[in-house]
């Protein structure tokens, strides 16, 4: 096969692998950033990542958490950039940071954050993206038994972290109505 | 008080902001075919470096790789493996290069590796020659290399002493493997904590325990989980497979 069919079966390759799973990765980084315009870029940096790595056939089995780990790779260095972009507007407007955008899941994401960072990312891995094991532990360049035991940790904390936040909802709520039978 | 005496997990589902993709929505997209465009056209109009200072900044990067790599030549690094069950097998000796991380088979790290270079996914040919270098995390790495170890080259070091996993480690992994695979689906969760029990002892590990994680209302089946460090066998309880 000569230099230009050798492009053409790559750019072949390439572009049945965007369509299958380009929406995919877009969803991926809006459920971690808020936003679907900062999910597109971060999309659109993936695949042109992939586009330079991709060397040769990739099993169809294992696109999707060779992607997910690019774009995990990217959204880090989002992250660093707008975190650095915040710590300048909380300097200028001294106040506090704001609750992370677009995301409203009540008790159970306020527990989710107060999770280890690599624990948040298993759980969003099985429980948003609906990874099996062997590809979530592809993700995180794990194996699956080293991915099945910190996912069966990161449950247990979630379980703590929200029986804590639901008790002390219900404390608060007691105080409250306490309070409005005293005014009466 | 998580639901159904859940841990949260299915309340977390619940609570994705963006609902799963459907299928009708892979595909064409007409921002996403934007994109599409616009990546194999960049890249079709780089892959012709024909003025000088497109050449220069592929050198200058060259330059500082060959300097950093001359650096770490001199500091002859060796550590053991501490992570002797899971083997990073890289597909080029090249840091952030793609790697693979496979369970060990309990020989050698390489042994683990073989089969990836054979029949899939990294190539069909056969590997070229593995070297074992170890990790940061202590886990080993196997990359391959035409040119001697690529240990010092890509500040790794070298493994010292034994980099197989422990002859007991490896019984208890076979042992808890092949109970799954004769339960054919679904291994009863109960009967995982017992079996778990019975694979230590024949194992003749000691001080290791069974931790039965959290059921759910569709979580009737088990899986094993080996913890080395905390020296934990983990009994999971999973949807049925």
């Amino acid at each position: 096969m000569g230099d230009e069919g050798a492009r053409a079966a790559r750019v072949e390759l390439f572009t049945r692998m965007f369509r299958a799973h380009y929406e995919l990765v877009v969803a991926y980084a809006e459920r971690r950033t808020g936003s679907r315009e900062d999910a597109e870029d971060i999309a659109a940096a993936t695949f042109a990542a992939a586009w330079r790595r991709l060397d040769g056939a990739l099993a169809e089995e294992l696109q999707r958490s060779w992607l997910l780990s690019i774009a995990r790779g990217n959204l880090a260095n989002h992250h660093r950039g707008r975190r650095r972009r915040r710590l300048l507007i909380y300097r200028a407007l001294a106040d506090r940071p704001p609750a992370a955008p677009g995301v409203d899941g009540g008790l159970i994401v306020a527990a989710l954050d107060r999770l280890r960072p690599l624990e948040q990312e298993i759980l969003r891995l099985a429980a948003w993206e609906g990874l099996p094991p062997v590809e979530g532990a592809a993700v995180l360049g794990l194996t699956v038994n080293a991915y099945n035991v910190r996912l069966h940790r990161a449950r247990r904390s979630l379980r703590a972290a929200y029986e804590d936040l639901q008790e002390q909802a219900q404390g608060s709520r007691g105080d409250t109505s306490r309070a409005q039978g005293g005014e009466q | 008080m998580t639901s159904e005496g859940g841990d949260g997990f299915e309340e977390l589902r619940r609570a994705n902001p963006v609902p799963p993709v459907s299928v009708a929505e892979l595909g064409r997209s007409a921002r996403g075919e934007g994109v599409l465009r616009n990546i194999i056209e960049t890249e079709t109009a780089s892959v012709r470096p024909s003025r000088w200072w497109r050449k220069r900044r592929v050198l200058v990067p060259a330059v500082l790789t060959v300097a950093l790599a001359s650096a770490a030549a001199g500091y002859e690094l060796s550590r053991p493996v501490r992570r002797p069950l899971e083997v990073a097998c890289y597909t080029k000796a090249r840091t952030g290069a793609l790697a693979f991380v496979v369970s060990s088979t309990g020989g050698p790290p390489a042994a683990a590796c073989r089969p990836l270079w054979r029949s899939g996914p990294i190539s069909h040919q056969g590997p070229p020659p593995l070297f074992t270098c170890v990790l940061a995390s202590g886990a080993p790495a196997v990359i391959p290399s035409e040119t001697g170890s690529p240990c010092a080259r890509l500040g790794l070091a070298k493994p010292v002493g034994p980099s197989a996993p422990p002859a007991s480690l490896e019984v208890l992994q076979r042992l808890l493997r092949a109970d799954e695979l004769r339960a054919e689906g679904c291994l009863g969760i109960t009967t995982a904590r017992v079996d778990a029990e019975k694979a230590i002892a024949a194992s003749g590990l000691r001080h290791w325990h069974v931790e039965v994680g959290a059921r759910g209302p569709t979580l009737h089946c088990a899986g094993y989980g080996l913890d080395p460090v905390g020296r934990v066998v983990h009994v999971i309880a999973q949807p049925r497979t």
